[in-house]
């Protein structure tokens, strides 16, 4: 692994996670110096044990995502062992097959547990995180994880869609806003990707066909290769991406 | 250590003569590519050639002007005499064109859209079967944020970076299942010499650039580095699941 990362002071979210736990694993092997965070402090402690036995120095912190001050905890622990913030990767978010739905069955408060995870949690985390990035701007960066149903909604799943589409103006508007003080803002969008969730639907024929028949590459990503993205657009290799929604999915056409 | 990523691939690039597309050239060189320069100007193509074996890198020219038909045809047949294979396309080759659909003449139009799409087309056509058979393939399109949103005085150009955009989707639709991965980057105003030429034209050269710089967020245009970046990754194996993708390199320029 070559090392793009060294000394990047990086904090993870909802990184105990298939994908957020790869971002941080790819991270630390490219010698950054990585922050944790999740709903369980076991699966959080286990988590920097792995980092570090990667090589690299991580710290965790247990924390909600809806609550602004476990989040700025959270940031503050980070940025007092590191010195400083470079890279926040805004990874925490919900999907709630069983509860999400169209109007005619989407309750007002699933709708709020899906926007205060997905959206407004990605505010709270760049409110007490952005005076950190400017400070070591430039070449500070934001990263945000939507879904291809950021741009191409979801038939199924209407709060998650506006939950992730929102974060297209909210990307763009970050960029827009530290672009000139020289912090980067960027929307990585992935497709299907063997995690817990989608491995239920993967394992179900019924449920998969329509997946695979929809995805070009006819199979689903693994959560290395959306790291391998993570990681490319944390480093200086990206230093002229700003403002873009990245997509990565195996070509799915929705 | 700095990691190889493209070790013993095989790839094209077109206009590897001089900016994004020279840069590209070094770094699939620097990487471990075998690389193949193709360009008009016999000159400009060997001097990037020189450059890359003066580091130790592997490269080679073949002199091709991808208006023609033919030229697109040998260039992949020659590049597979020689090497085996070949694993990257790289299409950067363009021109630009600074006029209005009224001032554009139909042999301005044809001359730019047989650049700029048609020679694009042309060594896909070729290179893909080759690809297909061995089931594997990266090809990468230099489209432009004219793909996404029009400029001032550039129609045909517009329309020729939407057609190439497009194409890249259509591609990568159709020879995913081969194992063939087709991306485009759609780079901001880069500096190249082109762009210098362009800001020399103007009664205020200084204030143009300084235009140029101000549209992007980062209040700065792209260096042909940061495009070769995105090449190289979405030419690699790290971009194993990204097809029919776009990579906007822009300093922000589109969220405005």
């Amino acid at each position: 692994m070559s090392a793009r990362l060294r000394g990047r002071r990086c904090l993870v979210t909802g990184a105990t996670g298939g994908q957020g736990a790869a971002v941080s694993r790819r991270f630390a092997s490219e010698g950054a110096r990585v922050a944790v965070t999740d709903l369980s402090q076991q699966d959080v402690d286990a988590l920097v044990l792995e980092l570090q036995a990667l090589g690299g120095e991580a710290v965790g912190l247990r924390a909600d995502c809806r609550d602004e001050e476990e989040v700025a905890a959270v940031v503050e622990l980070a940025t007092s062992a590191f010195g400083g913030l470079d890279v926040l990767y805004n990874n925490a978010g919900v999907l709630l097959p069983d509860q999400d739905g169209p109007v005619e069955t989407l309750e007002r408060s699933v709708w709020d547990e899906v926007l205060a995870v997905n959206t407004t949690s990605v505010f709270l985390f760049c409110k007490h995180a952005v005076k950190h990035l400017l400070a070591s701007a430039p070449g500070s960066v934001i990263l945000n994880v939507g879904s291809v149903a950021s741009y191409a909604g979801d038939a199924e799943y209407h709060a998650y869609a506006a939950s992730k589409s929102a974060l297209i103006g909210y990307t763009a508007s970050l960029a827009q806003r530290y672009g000139p003080a020289g912090l980067r803002a960027n929307l990585i969008c992935p497709g299907f990707v063997e995690t817990a969730m989608v491995s239920q639907w993967i394992d179900d024929v019924h449920a998969s066909a329509p997946i695979l028949n929809a995805t070009a590459l006819r199979r689903i990503g693994q959560p290395e290769e959306i790291a391998a993205y993570a990681a490319f657009l944390a480093s200086a290799e990206a230093s002229f991406v700003t403002g873009s929604v990245v997509t990565v999915h195996g070509g799915l056409v929705k | 250590m700095r990691v190889k990523r493209l070790s013993r691939k095989i790839a094209i690039v077109t206009g590897a003569g001089r900016g994004i597309g020279r840069a590209i050239a070094e770094r699939f060189a620097d990487e471990g590519a075998t690389v193949v320069a193709a360009n008009r100007n016999e000159q400009e193509g060997n001097a990037v050639v020189t450059h890359i074996t003066d580091r130790g890198g592997e490269a080679s020219f073949v002199r091709t002007d991808i208006r023609v038909p033919k030229d697109c045809e040998r260039l992949i047949a020659e590049t597979v005499e020689r090497y085996g294979c070949l694993d990257i396309l790289c299409n950067n080759a363009g021109v630009g064109l600074l006029r209005t659909v009224v001032e554009t003449s139909l042999e301005d139009y044809a001359y730019l859209m047989d650049t700029n799409v048609r020679g694009a087309f042309l060594l896909c056509k070729h290179a893909i079967p080759g690809m297909s058979d061995r089931g594997a393939g990266s090809i990468v399109n230099l489209a432009s944020v004219a793909s996404y949103v029009g400029f001032e005085r550039d129609a045909a150009y517009c329309a020729s970076k939407g057609a190439l955009l497009m194409l890249t989707r259509q591609l990568a639709l159709e020879y995913a299942p081969a194992g063939i991965r087709v991306n485009a980057i759609c780079p901001g105003f880069v500096d190249t010499p082109e762009l210098r030429h362009y800001c020399e034209q103007q009664t205020d050269p200084e204030a143009a650039m300084a235009a140029c710089n101000a549209a992007h967020p980062m209040g700065r245009v792209g260096r042909p580095e940061e495009i070769a970046a995105a090449a190289a990754f979405l030419a690699s194996d790290e971009s194993s699941f990204v097809t029919g993708a776009s990579i906007v390199v822009d300093g922000g320029l589109l969220t405005r």
